[in-house]
């Protein structure tokens, strides 16, 4: 009976252990997204300001903020609040290769285009906080136009007031480095509430 | 009579003491018991990751819902804890290796073949890096290929040299010392082609063939 007991409560004790450290586990898992500072957001933080584009160093620079960049793509990326209003984000897609990436403040990519997708090459895109406002439809309607344009505008509903865009420009080869940085240079994104300020300054 | 008292007194304050320390200290194992055994679960899957969350194919690793809205709770804490930004795994795909084909780690001591088959996405690059993700800087500048620069055969097939030395064709030239990383990403993979164009993807992924040792 002492026998029992004993491995009775051994048993007890080892069950009560694991689902302590379940909890614990459970609330690493679910809080890491809110809680890393080595998030993508964090690591933009020292080298970005917000709604302002910035194209990343190389992937052998040893100030790029990322780890596992494809050394044969250059990257632009613009972290943006939409607090203050809308965001314009504006890029040449010269290729189909070109794809620019909308995420979430937690990296969930929820919307992205390609150059293959809107088959113009630039593309304009207003990124809102209007929840009434559906991505998928917004992207049929910018394929189904037939023809090729020299810019295409887009309305993009953000899921939250904040996120990051990633902008890609795969290199076909390292020799279009310099042209493919020309054209990556040409790319910016702007609160839309200065953009119009500007064109009533300009009046 | 009363130093009999003194020192029943003291007896039972001693063993107060004692079980009250054994008790502390039993509490204390099981909550450091408890951290431990969350914090080791929950690194290895935010790092390793499970079959609920990861497919292996031969070498390659696959977080199968990266960069997706919606994914779960851990692919979510891998991709913060490592400050990722994967496009979603219905348009990109990200392989990584850190074996060769017969599980041996990937070291640049060693000289590897990569052989594999037409992969169906828009472009692909393979490139290598340090355990820690970063760039290989090696005197080439022969750290990655991409599907646009390949030389294939007329079947479509490739290999690639892995080598510290330089290689006739396809070479990417290894330094860094051990536990290399190879990323496969591959852009323009389409939802809309099904699961079956994933599927052969992975079928046609390059078998990591270890070579020569110095």
């Amino acid at each position: 009976m002492p026998l029992n007991f004993s491995i009775s409560r051994l048993i007890f004790r080892l069950i009560t252990l694991v689902v302590f450290g379940a909890v614990i586990h459970i609330c690493i898992i679910l809080t890491m997204p809110y809680v890393s500072k080595g998030d993508a957001w964090g690591r933009l933080e020292t080298s970005s300001k917000v709604n302002e584009l910035a194209i990343l160093p190389n992937a052998s620079s040893p100030n790029r903020p990322f780890a596992f960049m494809a050394p044969d793509v250059l990257y632009a990326t613009c972290r943006y609040d939409l607090t203050d209003g809308p965001l314009q984000l504006r890029s040449p897609l010269p290729n189909d290769l070109w794809s620019i990436a909308l995420y979430n403040r937690y990296g969930e990519n929820y919307y992205l285009i390609s150059g293959r997708d809107v088959q113009s090459n630039a593309v304009n895109l207003l990124v809102v906080n209007d929840k009434t406002i559906d991505n998928d439809k917004q992207e049929e309607q910018s394929i189904s136009q037939s023809g090729t344009n020299a810019l295409r505008d887009i309305t993009i509903s953000a899921p939250s007031k904040t996120g990051i865009i990633v902008i890609r420009a795969p290199l076909l080869t390292p020799a279009f480095n310099d042209e493919v940085s020309t054209q990556l240079a040409k790319a910016y994104c702007k609160p839309i509430s200065f953009a119009q300020q500007a064109l009533v300054d300009r009046k | 009579m009363k130093s009999r008292i003194v020192y029943f007194a003291n007896i039972v304050r001693r063993y107060r003491h004692a079980a009250l320390l054994a008790f502390t200290g039993r509490i204390i194992m099981f909550i450091a018991g408890g951290i431990a055994i969350g914090l080791m679960s929950a690194w290895y899957m935010i790092e390793k990751g499970s079959p609920l969350t990861t497919t292996y194919s031969g070498s390659w690793h696959l977080w199968t819902q990266d960069g997706n809205v919606g994914a779960d709770p851990y692919t979510l804490a891998h991709m913060s804890r490592g400050g990722r930004l994967p496009i979603t795994s219905s348009s990109a795909l990200y392989f990584t290796a850190i074996t060769d084909s017969d599980g041996e780690e990937l070291a640049a001591d060693c000289d590897y073949i990569l052989a594999g088959k037409p992969l169906d996405t828009d472009w692909w690059s393979l490139a290598l890096y340090k355990h820690d993700g970063t760039s290989i800087s090696n005197k080439s500048q022969r750290s990655s290929i991409n599907s646009g620069t390949l030389l294939r055969e007329n079947n479509g097939n490739y290999k690639i040299n892995l080598a510290r030395t330089v290689r006739p064709g396809n070479w990417i030239e290894l330094a860094g010392g051990q536990q290399l990383v190879l990323m496969l990403r591959l852009y323009g993979i389409h939802a809309t082609k099904d699961a079956q164009r994933s599927d052969s993807i992975e079928q046609n992924l390059p078998i990591i063939r270890r070579q020569d040792c110095h």
